[in-house]
C-alpha cells in the first residue's frame, strides 16, 4: 500500500468517532440527493403509468391502414405489439336530442386493442364477441338511457357529403339556410348488439366527433381486402419511434401518443421533464450547497489536526499534489463507505415514506394510477455521482490550504489561531456578571472565532430551515381552510337536466342512509338593465372603470335561486320575515343578496362592496345573458322587496357577479326553460363518503352516467388536507434531515475543538480550577455559541416567514404570525444539541491525567 | 568544491512597527564535505537560516544556491523533491509521523518518490542507527534518543548532499547527544557529505570544521577551526 494511504486510513481510524460522524453526514446527505431522484424517476414513472391508463400503451397508430399492412407490422421485429381497431361504421341514435351528435359510433376492438387501448368500464363487462358491446356513458347527454342487457337493434351505414365518405373527424354541421343536414347517411346492413357494460367517453373520440362511440370485438381473421383499420403499434425500442413511423408511411398517415412520447422523455416538447429536471436540480443544488458547508468542515477539521504531519511530509519531501491527494484519498474512503450506504438509505427512506403515504396518494388519484417507488439507473448514478462531486469538492478546499502553507510553518501550525489582546477584549463589566468563568468563556469563545464558525453556520442554518418550513405549513393549512367550501353541506349533485322529473331523483337519493337534512334549488342566470344612478360608485368602477356604457342604463347579471319551500321557508324564517308575504308560489316579493365578494386580480385580496344604491323595492325585467337590452325575447319581471345578508342553507353559489335573487321552487312554472341554468341537490350525512357511494349505485341504476357532478365536499376537503400532510412530511423530512447533518457537523467541531483544547484545560487544571469552575465555564461557552446562531438565525427565519406570508396568502386576508411554537422548539433545540455535545466531549477530557495532558504535544 | 552558496538572505515577519527582522542580509558559501556548526542566542534567527537552507520556509528576499541552483527559483513541485532528494533534516524534536513504524518513517522519502528501497542499505542505516531491532516499533514505543536516531535515518535514506540538524540532540540526555553526533560525523566522513548543525552545546561546536555565530540576523562571526 501506498504510504499515503497508509498515513490516511491511520488517521481516520484513529479518530474514529469523527470519521464515522463524518461518514454518516454523507450518508444522509446522499440520501437526500437520492430521495430527490429516486421522486423524479417515480414520478416519471407515475406520469407514464398514469398516460398508458388514459391513453393508452401504445406509441403510433397507422390509420385506414389495410390487410398488408396489418401483417407486415405484427412481423415487424421493431413492434413489439401491435393492435388493431375496425371502424365498423355509423348507425342513428334513436331518440338522441343532441343536435350536434346524432349517431351512434360502432368500432371493432381486437384482443390487443382491448389490452393496449383503456377502456374505463364504469359498469359491466368488456364485448367478448362480436355481437357484444360497450356503450359510452356520454349518451345519457343526449337523453338516451340504456341498460345493461338492452339489445341494441341498429341499422350500420355510413355518412356521406358530396360523394365523400365521412369519419369521426368531420363534425356533424346543419346547413345555415334550411337547417338540415348537409351529409346524408347511407344504411347498409342491420346488426343486433347486446349491452354488456358501460364506459366513460373513450379518449380518442373528440368533443366535436358526431358519433357517440360504442366497442364491440373485432376477429382480426376475418378481415376483408377492402377493410381498413387502425393499427396501434407499440414498439421494442421507443427512441426509433420517428424513424419507424416514417419508414413505414401507411396509406392515410400516422399519429403519434404525444403524452406518452413526452413524459418518457423522447418527443421533442421536453417541457415536462425540463421542469421536472430543473426543480430536481434546484433541490439536488441546494441540498448539495448545505451538504458542502457542513461535510467540508470534517475534511476541514482533520485537515487542521493533520497540518502538522503534512508538514513534516512537506519537510522531508512531499509534493503539494500528493499532499492534496492525500485528503481527497481520505474523501475517497468515506465516499466508498458513505455514498453506497446513503443511496441505500434513501431508496429505504422514499420507499417507506410512498408505501406510508400510499393511502394518501391514493385518494389523490383520479385515472386509478398510484404514485410507487420506481427506481431507474440514471436516478441513482446521478445520486451517487452528485453525492462523489460533494465529497470532493468538500475535501479538496482544505486540501488546498494545506498544501499552500510552508512546511515549517505547518510544522509550527502558527497560522491557525492568529491572536491579540484586542480581539480578545473584554468590558469590564463581564467579570462582575459571569464571575472569572464567564470571562475566560467569552474570551475563548471570542479567540476561536473560527473553529466555531461552523458551528454556528450549522445551527443558525438548522433554525432558519425548521422555522421557515412550519411557517410554510401554517400559511399553507391557513389558506386551504379560507378556500373551502362555505355551503357547510357534505354532498352536493349538480345537474343539467333540470326538468321535474329530475326531482324524482332528488327524492331517491336523500332517502340513502346516513342523510340527516337535504335541499335543493333550481339556479336561473339572466341580466337586467338597472339605471346607473341605482347603482353604486364602486360596482361601475370595479366592472367597468373607463369603458363604462353611454346612456342611462346599465347591464347587471341577475342569478335567480328557486329554492325548495321547505329551505326556503326556514330562510324567511331566519330572516324574520312574514311567511305570508314571502313565501308561497304566488309571492312578488323576492329576497335578494346585493352584496358582493369577489377577488381582485390587481390587488391579489378578496374584495367585498355593495351593488345596489337606493330603496326597494325594486322591479327588474329580467332577459337571456348576452342579449341586447330589451331584446326580441324579454324574459319574466321580478320585483325584490328584502335585501340580506346571507344565504338560504343548501346555497351553493359565487356571489361575485351581481345580484343574488332567491324565490321559492313552487314559483318554478312561471320562468320557462332558459339556456344556461343548472339544478342543485345538497346533503349533509353522518358518513358523506358511504352516503355518496350509495347515490353513485343509484346513479347507476337509473342508467345516469353522465351530465351531472357529484361532489363529495367532506371528501375534498380530506383532499386538501392530505396534500398538506403530504407538503408537510415532505418538507419536515428534508428539514429533519438537513438539521441531523448539521447536528453531526456541530458535534464534529465541538468534540475536536474540546479536543485540542487538552492541554489548556489541563493548565487551568494544574493553577486550580475546580470542576465546578470548568462546568461553569464550558456552561458559559455553550450559552454563547447557542445565542450567537440564535441571534442570527430567529431574525432571519422571521424574515423568511415574512416573505412566506407574502407569497402564501395572496387572496385571503389572514394576519401574519409567527410560529411561535417552533421558534420554542428551535430554540430549545440548539442549547440542547450545544449542550450535549459539549458535555460529551469534556467528558471524554476529563478522564484524562492533568500531568499527562500537560506533557503531551500539539499534535 | 562550492555545494551551498547563500545570497543576502533576509526574512522579515510583520510590518511597520512590529516588523521583526529575523534574517537581515546573510551570504557565506559552503564547500562540499565540510562540517559547519551554527551557534548564537535564542531568537538570533539561526533555525531560520536553517530552514531556509532545507527549503521549508520561504526568504523575504535574497538566494540559496545548492550544487550552484537557486533553490527558491523552482515551483513548489520542484521545491518538494528537492527537500526529498538533495536534503536531509533533523529536528530538535524528531518529528516522526506517529502511525508509521521505525523502516517505514525511515524510508519516506524513498517511498514518496514512488522508488523501490534499497534493502541493503537500509540494513546498513538500521545497523549503524543501532535500530534493527525495533523496526517495526512505532514512534511511541521508542526513547528520546531511539527517536531522533530514526529522524537521522530518514535524513540519510536517500544519500543528500547536504544534512541540517536543528539542535539533534537538544532534547536528549549527553551520552545519548554524543552518540548522535557521531553518528552524523561518521556519515560525514564516510559518505563525504556537508553537514551544518545547529547546537548550544560547545562539545559539539568544538568538533566542527567551521563555526559560524549569528546574532540579530548577521553574521557575526565566522572562523575556520581546522582545514
Amino acid at each position: 500500500m501506498n504510504v499515503f494511504s497508509k498515513i490516511t486510513l491511520s488517521s481516520l481510524k484513529k479518530n474514529r468517532t469523527r470519521t464515522i460522524v463524518t461518514i454518516i453526514g454523507v450518508i444522509l446527505s446522499v440520501a437526500m440527493i437520492t430521495a430527490v431522484t429516486t421522486l423524479i424517476a417515480s414520478l416519471q414513472s407515475f406520469m407514464i403509468r398514469n398516460v398508458i391508463a388514459t391513453d393508452g400503451d401504445w406509441h403510433v397508430q397507422f390509420m385506414e391502414a389495410d390487410s398488408a399492412l396489418v401483417q407486415r407490422l405484427s412481423a415487424d421485429n421493431e413492434v413489439a405489439a401491435a393492435a388493431v381497431s375496425q371502424n365498423i361504421g355509423y348507425a342513428v341514435l334513436e331518440g338522441g336530442q343532441n343536435e350536434n351528435k346524432p349517431y351512434l359510433f360502432v368500432a371493432g376492438f381486437d384482443d390487443k386493442a382491448m389490452e393496449m387501448i383503456p377502456i374505463r368500464l364504469l359498469d359491466g363487462r368488456l364485448p367478448q364477441n362480436d355481437r357484444e358491446i360497450v356503450i359510452n356513458s356520454q349518451i345519457n347527454n343526449a337523453g338516451v338511457r340504456y341498460k345493461i342487457g338492452d339489445t341494441l337493434n341498429l341499422t350500420l351505414g355510413h355518412r356521406v357529403l358530396a360523394g365523400k365518405r365521412l369519419g369521426q373527424n368531420n363534425p356533424f354541421v346543419l346547413d345555415d339556410q334550411n337547417g338540415a343536414p348537409r351529409e346524408s347517411f347511407v344504411p347498409e346492413s342491420p346488426k343486433a348488439y347486446t349491452i354488456v357494460g358501460i364506459c366513460e367517453k373513450p379518449r380518442f373520440e373528440d368533443y366535436s366527433a358526431p358519433g357517440y362511440t360504442v366497442i364491440t370485438k373485432m376477429n382480426l381473421a376475418e378481415l376483408g381486402d377492402a377493410d381498413r383499420v387502425n393499427v396501434f403499434t407499440k414498439l421494442r425500442y421507443p427512441a426509433k419511434v420517428y424513424e419507424f413511423a416514417q419508414s413505414v408511411g401507411g396509406g392515410s398517415g400516422y399519429t403519434y401518443n404525444n403524452d406518452l412520447l413526452r413524459y418518457m422523455g423522447i418527443s421533442k416538447d421536453e417541457t415536462f421533464n425540463a421542469v421536472l429536471y430543473r426543480l430536481g436540480g434546484i433541490f439536488i443544488l441546494l441540498i448539495m450547497l448545505g451538504s458542502i458547508l457542513l461535510i467540508h468542515n470534517s475534511f476541514s477539521i482533520s485537515v487542521a489536526e493533520r497540518t502538522r504531519q503534512f508538514g513534516i511530509l512537506s519537510s522531508v519531501g512531499a509534493t503539494p499534489q500528493q499532499l492534496r491527494r492525500s485528503v481527497l484519498l481520505e474523501g475517497a474512503w468515506i465516499g466508498l463507505i458513505g455514498i453506497p450506504l446513503g443511496i441505500m438509505a434513501g431508496i429505504g427512506g422514499i420507499g417507506i415514506t410512498l408505501s406510508l403515504m400510499s393511502g394518501i396518494f391514493a385518494s389523490l388519484s383520479y385515472s386509478g394510477v398510484h404514485m410507487k417507488l420506481s427506481l431507474s439507473l440514471p436516478s441513482l448514478v446521478t445520486a451517487g455521482v452528485v453525492g462523489i462531486i460533494t465529497i470532493l469538492i468538500s475535501a479538496y478546499i482544505p486540501a488546498r490550504k494545506a498544501a499552500r502553507l510552508s512546511a515549517i510553518d505547518a510544522i509550527r501550525q502558527t497560522t491557525d489561531i492568529k491572536i491579540n489582546a484586542k480581539k480578545v477584549k473584554t468590558s469590564r463589566l463581564v467579570p462582575k456578571l459571569f464571575g472569572l468563568e464567564g470571562t475566560l468563556a467569552l474570551k475563548n469563545f471570542k479567540r476561536n472565532k473560527k473553529g466555531y464558525r461552523s458551528t454556528v453556520i450549522s445551527l443558525f442554518v438548522s433554525v432558519v430551515l425548521f422555522i421557515s418550513a412550519s411557517a410554510f405549513g401554517i400559511y399553507l393549512q391557513e389558506s386551504a381552510e379560507t378556500t373551502i367550501n362555505e355551503s357547510g353541506y357534505d354532498i352536493l349533485f349538480r345537474s343539467t337536466q333540470t326538468t321535474d322529473e329530475e326531482l324524482l331523483l332528488y327524492e331517491k337519493l336523500r332517502n340513502v342512509s346516513g342523510v340527516y337534512d337535504s335541499g335543493f334549488y333550481k339556479a336561473l342566470y339572466f341580466e337586467a338593465s338597472l339605471p346607473k344612478d341605482r347603482l353604486t360608485e364602486r360596482y361601475l368602477e370595479h366592472y367597468y372603470g373607463d369603458s363604462l356604457p353611454a346612456g342611462d342604463m346599465v347591464p347587471i347579471n341577475v342569478a335567480l335561486c328557486l329554492v325548495d319551500d321547505g329551505t326556503y321557508a326556514a330562510y324567511v324564517k331566519e330572516l324574520g320575515l312574514d311567511p305570508q308575504k314571502y313565501a308561497g308560489e304566488n309571492t312578488d316579493n323576492m329576497i335578494v343578496i346585493t352584496k358582493i365578494n369577489k377577488y381582485d386580480d390587481e390587488t391579489g385580496r378578496y374584495v367585498s362592496f355593495d351593488v345596489l344604491q337606493g330603496s326597494l323595492p325594486l322591479s327588474l325585467q329580467l332577459f337571456a345573458p348576452g342579449e341586447p337590452s330589451g331584446g326580441s325575447q324579454p324574459g319574466p319581471e321580478i320585483t325584490v322587496t328584502y335585501i340580506a345578508d346571507r344565504m338560504p342553507e343548501a346555497i351553493s353559489e359565487s356571489r361575485g357577479a351581481g345580484f343574488l335573487v332567491f324565490a321559492p321552487y313552487s314559483m318554478n312554472s312561471r320562468f320557462s326553460e332558459t339556456r344556461d341554468e343548472h339544478l342543485t341537490f345538497a346533503f349533509l350525512s353522518t358518513d358523506p363518503g358511504k352516503s355518496a357511494e350509495e347515490m353513485n349505485a343509484i346513479l347507476k341504476d337509473e342508467g345516469i352516467f353522465s351530465g351531472y357532478s357529484l361532489y363529495n365536499i367532506a371528501q375534498i376537503q380530506e383532499q386538501n388536507r392530505n396534500v398538506i400532510i403530504l407538503i408537510n412530511v415532505f418538507s419536515y423530512g428534508f428539514i429533519l434531515l438537513i438539521s441531523l447533518i448539521a447536528i453531526a457537523n456541530v458535534f464534529n467541531t465541538v468534540s475536536t475543538n474540546i479536543n485540542l483544547r487538552r492541554r489548556e484545560f489541563a493548565i487551568l487544571k494544574s493553577v486550580g480550577m475546580s470542576y465546578k469552575g470548568f462546568n461553569k465555564m464550558i456552561n458559559f461557552e455553550c450559552v454563547f455559541y447557542g445565542l450567537k446562531s440564535l441571534l442570527y438565525g430567529l431574525p432571519v427565519a422571521f424574515i423568511i416567514t415574512y416573505l412566506i406570508y407574502r407569497s402564501v396568502m395572496t387572496g385571503a386576508d389572514v394576519a401574519f404570525l409567527v410560529p411561535w411554537m417552533s421558534v420554542g422548539i428551535s430554540v430549545f433545540s440548539v442549547f440542547l444539541v450545544v449542550f450535549v455535545t459539549m458535555m460529551y466531549s469534556v467528558s471524554k477530557v476529563k478522564k484524562e491525567n492533568t500531568a499527562d495532558a500537560l506533557k503531551k504535544e500539539a499534535l | 568544491m562550492e555545494i551551498l552558496k547563500v545570497d543576502n538572505l533576509y526574512k522579515t515577519y510583520g510590518r511597520d512597527e512590529n516588523l521583526v527582522k529575523a534574517l537581515d542580509g546573510v551570504s557565506f558559501s559552503v564547500e562540499k564535505g565540510e562540517f559547519v556548526v551554527i551557534i548564537g542566542p535564542s531568537g538570533s534567527g539561526k533555525s531560520t537560516l536553517l530552514h531556509m537552507l532545507g527549503g521549508v520556509d520561504t526568504p523575504t528576499s535574497g538566494h540559496v544556491y545548492v550544487d550552484g541552483k537557486d533553490v527558491y527559483a523552482q515551483d513548489p513541485e520542484q521545491l518538494a523533491i528537492f527537500r526529498r532528494r538533495q536534503v536531509g533534516l533533523i529536528y530538535q524534536f524528531y518529528n516522526l509521523i506517529p502511525v508509521l513504524n521505525v523502516v517505514e518513517n525511515i524510508t519516506l522519502p524513498v517511498l514518496m518518490d514512488n522508488r523501490q528501497v534499497n534493502q541493503e542499505r537500509l540494513h546498513e542505516l538500521l545497523q549503524t542507527l543501532n535500530l534493527t531491532d525495533r523496526a517495526e516499533h512505532l514512534p511511541n514505543q521508542l526513547s528520546g534518543g531511539q527517536q531522533q536516531r530514526v529522524s537521522i535515518g530518514r535524513a540519510l535514506i536517500n544519500a543528500p548532499a547536504i544534512v541540517l540538524a536543528d539542535e539533534p540532540t537538544g532534547n536528549l540526555d549527553s551520552k545519548n547527544g554524543q552518540y548522535i553526533v557521531e553518528l552524523l560525523k561518521l556519515s560525514n566522513k564516510k559518505y563525504h557529505q556537508t553537514l551544518i548543525i545547529i547546537t548550544h552545546d560547545e562539545n559539539i561546536a568544538l568538533q566542527a570544521d567551521r563555526i559560524i555565530s549569528i546574532e540579530d540576523g548577521r553574521i557575526s562571526k565566522d572562523e575556520v577551526i581546522r582545514r
